[in-house]
């Protein structure tokens, strides 16, 4: 008896206690979901992110036909569409009756290189051309938004994940240091943070973007985003992280390890960090959202990733126009997967903090 | 001689008021030296608050004293930075008095140990000769082997300071720093430990430096016992002395307290003047006048 | 025989550890004689604390008295609901703690928190009151008391603030005091002084102790009778003197030596 309680350890526990709260394993699930989506993007995605039709130019979504003309049961397909304009110039489509475009499995479509690796054309499915599928609609330049979104999702997502990283590296180990150390070193640090704290943070990565040069193509911007955001995120954690380690250092196996000569470096990373994991992960998991929402602010007002690259805030500029969103409600899609993700990080931090709760009194207090 | 201290001195500032305004300064250890002869356990007593754990953080170097001067084994090692003084400091170990705070929490049984081993990785450089270590100690301090896997929140208090014992034993040191190292534990583990803490000592050839303010803790190991008052050593004798004739009034206060429970009534209070020296009242007694 | 203030018979403790259950105090008998002080002694794990927890019906949640009763005068505090032993706790038994530091709210003076035990168990006025509580302060011997009064917990050393604690416990004159290893984290110096203030407590208010310890010096200095405890038993009970003279039981002996 006494055995099985000694071999859960204290995560094995919270994690049993996680999967008890349906709340958050829907929003872990769903967050896996758009994951797995992102890695697999070119794949799952029937189109490239900029394969564009400008005869289709915000067709809305495709109606797929299971029926034919006899009035038989058929295999899934649609029609090609043709466009006139009404009085306010807006395109009006109409299906062409004589076309059939099948829809497909594994059919053959743009060529990509999956994973990087393996040079395809073959997606998960799409229909055959000149026929196009738009599940979520098509933008401006008649770019599927599905497609789009799921590989805006490798940005928007990837992001937050390489962002945080950075930021808690950075805010972890100086925290630790300041904490340890204390004295003059702590002072420096903390009037340090406390000076990236003070600046309103949308203006200071405003002026720190203005620093990146224009010539920079899309993938050095995405790197000097994630750069800028988490140059903005990681004061606030290291002062907490500081304030963790005062309370640590004091602890005798810190003082124990540090006669066996253990050098401090060690000490921080070994004796004393991983006692703040449990409050760290927490922090992880609500500040993600916050590097989602900085890359789509700055992608929204054209600071951020460039067209035709895709990233849910630049997708979501085009939907800066009233008269857009009334006419072609489907652009909106992108603001959709922001809040959504958003929430489902959030649900799931806050599941943890609930889990983790005892261990988070238990770091502190020492029991 | 195995350490020699002198002249050591420590202050604390504190800043009060609501902002630092007012400092203040608390005389830790103040002119304190002190002898430990090889193989001569030596016991420190006094109230808390009195310096004796500062006083072994000093010769440990976690701390530095404001002056002063301690020779360790043939090496001065007030001076210089931390780092350079490994080959003193693997010497040189300590047992801490609560042992459910010394373990990390988060450290199997085998990372503890290993850590022991940190300034000696040069001596001790494969996996199979430390186990080889380990595992003398652990039968050493009568533990049993098969912990390695295990975590210390596994173990009772007594078990925990006997790991703790053999993590600082591994690199066979010379002087054995141990702060109130039972003082937390049951009397009957308390006893057990002492016990060990003898044999240990036999068999290791160990020099203690004993902590503590239980008199009678001390006594049972100790050969010599220094009483340590506000940061001075008011005096220095054997044990048997200490325990027979008692001359200065705190040694009488806490030989009062404990052998017979008994608290003197403050009749005078302990005036220091700073002309006062540790002085031989004969046989090797000091008294501080 | 002399009148007693607690009579504790066939008291049966346990705790749940998944399906099964374990006793840790199991059937154990325990009187305290008026105005005596009885020491509990036992190594740690060994149910003291538990039987002291169990007068006072503060036991934590995975524990479970399964039997007997708990007679303080002449009732069986088992039977009690939880709002009669609030009136009973704190105005009729008295509690003392291992750890001083916990036992007040940092945020609060120390004479605030003596004076809530006075409101909430007495109808004494406000001036009355402080007159209490600086009486009680300077009963338990800590010079100054109007400086006490006005001082945070974190301001007063450990046996300042265990002598606090007495005095909240003793500020309703309660007939039985329960100290629950009150010396055990202090000097020895004064660990002295604080036998000293129980002995005279004992005397002057009258006031029975039950003293919950390891150290069997203490107690052979303090108490007028004994009982051993050892895995939720007792194994001997008896006037002091004769228990330390010539103990019956092998774990008495064993406590002895080490002692």
């Amino acid at each position: 008896m006494k055995k099985e309680i000694k071999s859960k350890s204290q995560f094995a526990l919270a994690i049993s206690e996680f999967k008890r709260s349906r709340r958050g394993i829907v929003c872990l699930t769903i967050l896996g979901i758009l994951y797995f989506g992102a890695i697999f993007a070119d794949f799952i995605a029937p189109y490239t992110y900029d394969s564009e039709e400008r005869d289709y130019s915000y067709a809305s979504l495709s109606k797929v036909h299971f029926v034919d003309e006899n009035g038989s049961l058929s295999w899934p397909f649609v029609r090609e569409l043709s466009f006139k304009f009404d009085e306010y110039h807006k395109r009006i489509y109409v299906e062409k009756k004589d076309t059939k475009c099948y829809l497909r499995l594994f059919n053959k479509g743009d060529e990509y290189k999956f994973l990087g690796l393996l040079k395809t054309d073959r997606h998960l499915f799409g229909v055959d051309s000149p026929g196009r599928l738009y599940i979520m609609g098509a933008d401006v330049r008649g770019r599927d938004i599905f497609s789009r979104l799921i590989y805006g999702a490798r940005i928007s997502l990837s992001i937050g994940l390489i962002g945080v990283s950075i930021s808690f590296t950075l805010g972890l180990l100086i925290g630790g240091i300041a904490g340890y150390y204390g004295g003059k070193i702590d002072n420096i640090i903390m009037r340090l943070c406390e000076m990236f704290m003070m600046v309103p943070g949308f203006y200071l990565m405003l002026a720190l973007r203005s620093a990146v040069p224009d010539s920079f193509n899309s993938f050095q911007v995405y790197l000097a985003i994630v750069v800028i955001l988490s140059f903005i995120g990681w004061a606030s954690l290291a002062r907490i992280i500081r304030g963790m380690s005062i309370t640590l250092r004091e602890r005798e196996y810190v003082l124990a390890a540090k006669v066996a000569g253990v050098s401090d470096l060690k000490i921080i990373i070994r004796h004393i960090l991983p006692h703040t994991v449990s409050y760290s992960i927490v922090a992880i998991m609500l500040s993600i959202p916050g590097y989602i929402l900085g890359e789509a602010a700055l992608s929204l007002i054209g600071l951020g990733i460039q067209d035709p690259i895709a990233s849910w805030g630049n997708m979501l500029s085009d939907a800066m126009a009233i008269a857009h969103i009334q006419l072609h409600p489907w652009i909106l899609m992108p603001g959709f997967m922001i809040f959504l993700t958003v929430i489902c990080f959030n649900v799931v931090g806050d599941t943890l903090r609930d889990c983790l709760d005892p261990l988070l009194r238990g770091e502190v207090d020492g029991t | 001689m195995l350490l020699e201290i002198k002249n050591i001195k420590k202050s604390f500032y504190q800043k009060t008021g609501v902002f630092g305004e007012n400092k203040s300064c608390v005389k830790a250890v103040d002119n304190v030296d002190l002898v430990i002869n090889q193989g001569e356990n030596i016991g420190l007593v006094g109230e808390s608050g009195c310096g004796k754990t500062t006083l072994a953080r000093i010769i440990l170097r976690l701390l530095k004293s404001d002056s002063g001067s301690i020779n360790f084994d043939g090496v001065d090692i007030s001076q210089g930075s931390f780092g350079k003084l490994k080959h003193a400091r693997r010497n040189m170990q300590m047992v801490f008095q609560d042992p459910y705070s010394s373990l990390d929490p988060r450290f199997n049984i085998e990372n503890v140990m290993e850590e022991g081993f940190t300034l000696g990785k040069k001596e001790w450089n494969t996996k199979s000769k430390r186990r080889e270590k380990i595992f003398e100690t652990f039968s050493a301090v009568n533990l049993s082997t098969d912990i390695l896997d295990r975590y210390p929140h596994e173990f009772s208090g007594g078990e925990r300071q006997r790991i703790a014992i053999a993590r600082s034993l591994v690199l066979n040191p010379k002087l054995l720093i141990l702060d109130e190292a039972v003082s937390s534990l049951d009397v009957i583990i308390q006893k057990q430990i002492v016990e060990l803490l003898a044999d240990l000592r036999k068999k290791y050839d160990l020099t203690y430096l004993f902590i503590s303010h239980n008199l009678k803790v001390v006594q049972r190991i100790c050969q010599k016992i220094a009483v340590m008052y506000k940061g001075k050593i008011v005096e220095l004798a054997s044990t048997d002395d200490i325990f027979s004739y008692p001359l200065h009034p705190y040694t009488k206060e806490l030989l009062a307290a404990a052998v017979e429970y008994r608290s003197v009534k403050d009749n005078a209070k302990i005036e220091f003047t700073d002309d006062m020296r540790l002085i031989d009242m004969g046989k090797g007694h000091f008294l501080l006048k | 025989m002399e009148p007693k203030i607690i009579k504790i018979q066939n008291l049966t403790v346990s705790v749940k550890q998944g399906e099964q259950s374990k006793n840790i105090v199991d059937k154990v008998r325990l009187s305290i004689a008026e105005n005596s002080i009885v020491g509990l002694v036992g190594g740690s794990g060994s149910g003291k604390t538990t039987i002291g927890l169990s007068i006072i019906r503060l036991l934590a949640s995975a524990l479970k008295i399964d039997g007997g009763e708990i007679l303080f005068e002449g009732y069986n505090l088992l039977t009690y609901s939880e709002s009669k032993m609030r009136e009973i706790r704190g105005k009729k038994i008295g509690m003392v703690f291992q750890e001083p530091l916990y036992a007040f709210n940092p945020v609060f003076r120390i004479g605030e928190q003596i004076d809530e035990v006075l409101r909430f168990h007495t109808r004494l006025d406000v001036n009355k009151r402080k007159a209490k509580v600086l009486e009680l302060i300077d009963i338990v011997g800590l010079y100054n008391p109007n400086k006490i009064y006005q001082n945070y917990p974190h301001h007063l050393s450990g046996g300042m603030r265990q002598r606090a604690m007495i005095a909240q416990a003793i500020a309703t004159e309660p007939k039985l005091l329960i100290a629950d290893e009150p010396t055990s984290n202090l000097d020895v110096t004064i660990q002295a002084k604080i036998i000293e203030l129980f002995r005279e407590l004992n005397k002057k208010l009258n006031l029975s102790i039950l003293l919950i310890t390891h150290d069997l010096g203490v107690v052979s200095h303090l108490c007028d009778s004994i009982a051993v405890m050892t895995n939720g038993k007792i194994v001997e009970t008896g006037k002091t003197e004769e228990v330390m003279k010539s103990p019956k039981d092998k774990y008495t002996e064993t406590l002895l030596n080490c002692y």
